[in-house]
């Protein structure tokens, strides 16, 4: 007998939503809306409010003359080097591509650019190795040393470490010409 | 001898000093509510009566008290949590998580603190300890089968406390901001960075900042001592009640012959499971719990049991004990790293994170970080959690390797794995992939090193399929792949990587290119 019951209310229900079922999905809607409030909230409330540490402004790198062809610069405060290559400066953020970590200028090891016979740039962490254009010549750093703009103004470098240029190679565009 | 005699033998001694005198009172009784446990009854109002022991069954198989069954592994890294909670506890009075005194504090407690350098290699070793203990815990749990029907979803707990617990190493790896843990955190979340899409979020989340600085040190520490340790808490209570209800450990199943007719003259409440469950026809059994698992067979004892006080209970204890005593020596002798002060403008040369992560550092030596660091260990995170629905068949549970085939599997997919990887990774050392192929970038982050892998598992099952083995042993084939992958990468990154991370033989790493 009740099992006749039930069977009729299935039949009689198969289509429409009943009052039960409607009660329970808005009953799980309502919680997964509570959880996705509770979940999105927490997260805004946490979400950093200190921006990028410390550099980030317009540095006075030097004279012109001061970056001789060939040669290699570290700015340590402004996080930096500057590269005089053929067609002028490069100024590198010194993180390294794949990681982060921070590459180390080396004098004495063998040159991997035709500018001069020693001086690379090697990644301590994973072992890449960059050139005096910042491209990558081993390891596993997936694209060439980010790059920050460099204006020249009457002689005086200015490098602008607020603008972080990435690269997927060296183009004669992202020099300043000297 | 007489003088003794004269002072035991008379009643005011016996009365004082009979064990009788601390629990017959109604103090002792109040708290104890049965005897002594020496029957069987009593036994089992121990287990019964007491909330620390009530997650033990009142009896146990006697092959889960089988040594080489789990070795204790489970147990053991559950005893390291402990360690690692009791002086987690003690550390927090003594530091403070900021970029200006963490280093100081942990200075000041390596030299100035009473015990405070054993203090910290406790908690230090056994935080390693807890990594090796969990992955070896879940090897076991692989190769006996455990995870098989109805035990999926405690394979899945477990795989998320094995994540949780490489966490928790990871998070505590930064307080001490010395140059490891700088360096270390660096390259770990700049991982994270390699997430597709929300990468650079999630580090920016996870630091609080764009580098790491104060904000990271603070977010870290309170992962550290509460978020992550509370999780884990709560799952390994999960954890402990599913092995119940799932009807405790697993177990090969039992053979269909009955016990030998209950022998008369042994005396009872020996806690041997013949003399408890006679052939009696008066004997009844009553319902006393709900478990998963085929039910005791007729005329026999269910499944072998004994009870477990004291069978079970007296290995928790001695495993306990054999913990802290390990522990104990280990930190006598060996002093848990300190480097100098994090220096954000110097990068240590090698950088090498904790032994445990340098499988995942090797990796990011050869291929793309996105694939290294998310998407290999994502796939090796997922097909753990899909595995026990894949593999369905029971009939090898609770034999180690499943079958004669199966050892062969481990066997060969060893040799196989250990040839084939040495091999890749000298050839990329000495000869370079990217020497031969570099551009586009493509071609040596992603699709060689994806058209390996494909290579090496299709190797795989070439080299195994000569014995036609079941999808249980193809799985412990590929399982062991895994393994011995990790291991062996683990190994190169730790003793075998030198300045600038090139392959060095280990008696001629730079000093502080070997560190735990
Ligand atoms: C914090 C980490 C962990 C703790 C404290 C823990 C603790 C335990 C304990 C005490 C047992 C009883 C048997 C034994 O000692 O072997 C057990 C069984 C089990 N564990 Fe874990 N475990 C942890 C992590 C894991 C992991 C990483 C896995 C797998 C991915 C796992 C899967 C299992 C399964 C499936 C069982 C039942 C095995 C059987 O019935 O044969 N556990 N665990
Ligand atoms: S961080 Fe420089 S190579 Fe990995």
């Amino acid at each position: 007998m009740s099992q006749r019951v039930v069977d009729q209310s299935s039949i009689l229900h198969r289509r429409q939503l009943s009052r039960r079922d409607f009660l329970t999905y808005m009953w799980l809607a309502a919680a997964g809306l509570l959880a996705a409030e509770g979940g999105i909230g927490t997260v805004a409330s946490l979400w950093p409010r200190v921006q990028a540490g410390g550099f980030g402004g317009k540095i006075r790198a030097g004279d012109v003359d001061d970056f001789p062809l060939g040669s290699l610069t570290y700015f340590k405060e402004g996080r930096f080097y500057i590269s005089h290559v053929e067609a002028g400066l490069l100024a590198f953020y010194r993180k390294c591509t794949h990681l982060g970590c921070v590459v180390p200028w080396r004098p004495d090891e063998r040159s991997e650019d035709n500018l001069a016979p020693q001086g690379r740039f090697n990644c301590p962490c994973h072992s890449s190795i960059f050139d005096r254009y910042g491209l990558v010549h081993a390891g596993p750093a997936p694209r060439p040393l980010d790059i920050f703009p460099i204006t020249i103004d009457g002689g005086l470098v200015i490098v602008d470490t607020g603008t972080i240029i990435q690269r997927a190679g060296f183009k004669e565009s992202q020099v300043a010409k000297v | 001898m007489k003088v003794v005699d004269r002072i035991t033998q008379n009643r005011t001694w016996k009365a004082l000093f009979r064990i009788e005198t601390v629990t017959q009172n109604r103090v002792w009784q109040s708290i104890f509510r049965q005897g002594y446990p020496s029957t069987d009854e009593n036994r089992a109002k121990v287990i019964l009566n007491s909330l620390f022991f009530h997650i033990h069954p009142v009896r146990v198989r006697k092959h889960t008290l089988k040594v080489t069954y789990t070795y204790g592994l489970g147990l053991i890294s559950f005893f390291l949590f402990g360690v690692l909670v009791v002086t987690g506890i003690l550390l927090m009075f003594m530091y403070v998580p900021s970029v200006d005194r963490a280093y100081d504090d942990i200075q000041i407690l390596q030299t100035s603190v009473t015990f405070g350098m054993l203090l910290r290699n406790l908690h230090r070793w056994a935080a390693h300890g807890m990594v090796l203990m969990v992955f070896l815990h879940m090897l076991r749990v692989f190769y006996t089968g455990g995870y098989k029907t109805p035990r999926e979803f405690n394979w899945i707990i477990g795989v998320f406390l094995f994540l949780i617990t490489l966490f928790l190493s990871f998070t505590g790896y930064l307080l001490p901001w010395d140059q490891l843990s700088y360096w270390a955190i660096t390259v770990g979340t700049n991982i994270a960075g390699y997430v597709p899409m929300l990468g650079e979020k999630i580090r920016f989340f996870l630091l609080g900042a764009k580098e790491v600085g104060e904000p990271a040190l603070l977010r870290f520490y309170v992962l550290h001592v509460i978020f992550l340790p509370t999780i884990l808490t709560l799952l390994i209570a999960v954890h402990f009640w599913r092995i119940r209800k799932d009807g405790g450990l697993s177990a090969p199943s039992p053979k269909a012959t009955p016990d030998p007719p209950m022998a008369l003259n042994i005396p009872p409440n020996n806690g041997d499971a013949r003399t408890i469950f006679p052939r009696d026809p008066r004997k009844t059994y009553g319902l006393m719990e709900l478990v998963r698992g085929t039910s005791p067979m007729v005329e026999k004892g269910p499944e072998d049991t004994v009870t477990s006080w004291p069978n079970l209970l007296i290995w928790e204890v001695l495993i306990g004990l054999g913990v802290i005593v390990a522990l104990l020596i280990w930190s006598l002798v060996l002093n848990a790293p300190l480097r100098e002060i994090a220096n954000p403008d110097v990068t240590e040369n090698p950088a090498k994170a904790p032994w445990y992560f340098l499988n995942l550092q090797e990796l990011l030596l050869h291929m793309n970080p996105t694939l290294a660091g998310v998407l290999v260990p994502g796939a090796l995170v997922l097909a753990l959690i899909i595995l026990p629905y894949l593999d369905r068949d029971r009939a090898d549970v609770g034999i180690w390797f499943a079958s004669k085939i199966g050892k062969k599997m481990v066997l060969w997919s060893s040799i196989y794995t250990t040839v084939a990887l040495i091999g890749l990774v000298l050839f990329d050392e000495y000869v370079r992939v990217r020497s031969l192929v570099s551009q586009p970038e493509i071609l040596p982050g992603w699709i060689i090193p994806v058209g390996l892998m494909f290579i090496l598992i299709a190797g795989l099952y070439l080299v195994i399929y000569r014995w036609r083995p079941t999808l249980r042993e193809i799985f412990i084939a590929y399982f062991t792949g895994f393994v011995v992958t990790y291991l062996i990468l683990t190994i190169i990154g730790t003793v075998f990587r030198g300045l600038g991370m090139h392959l060095t033989l280990p008696w001629q790493l730079p000093p502080g290119a070997f560190t735990l």
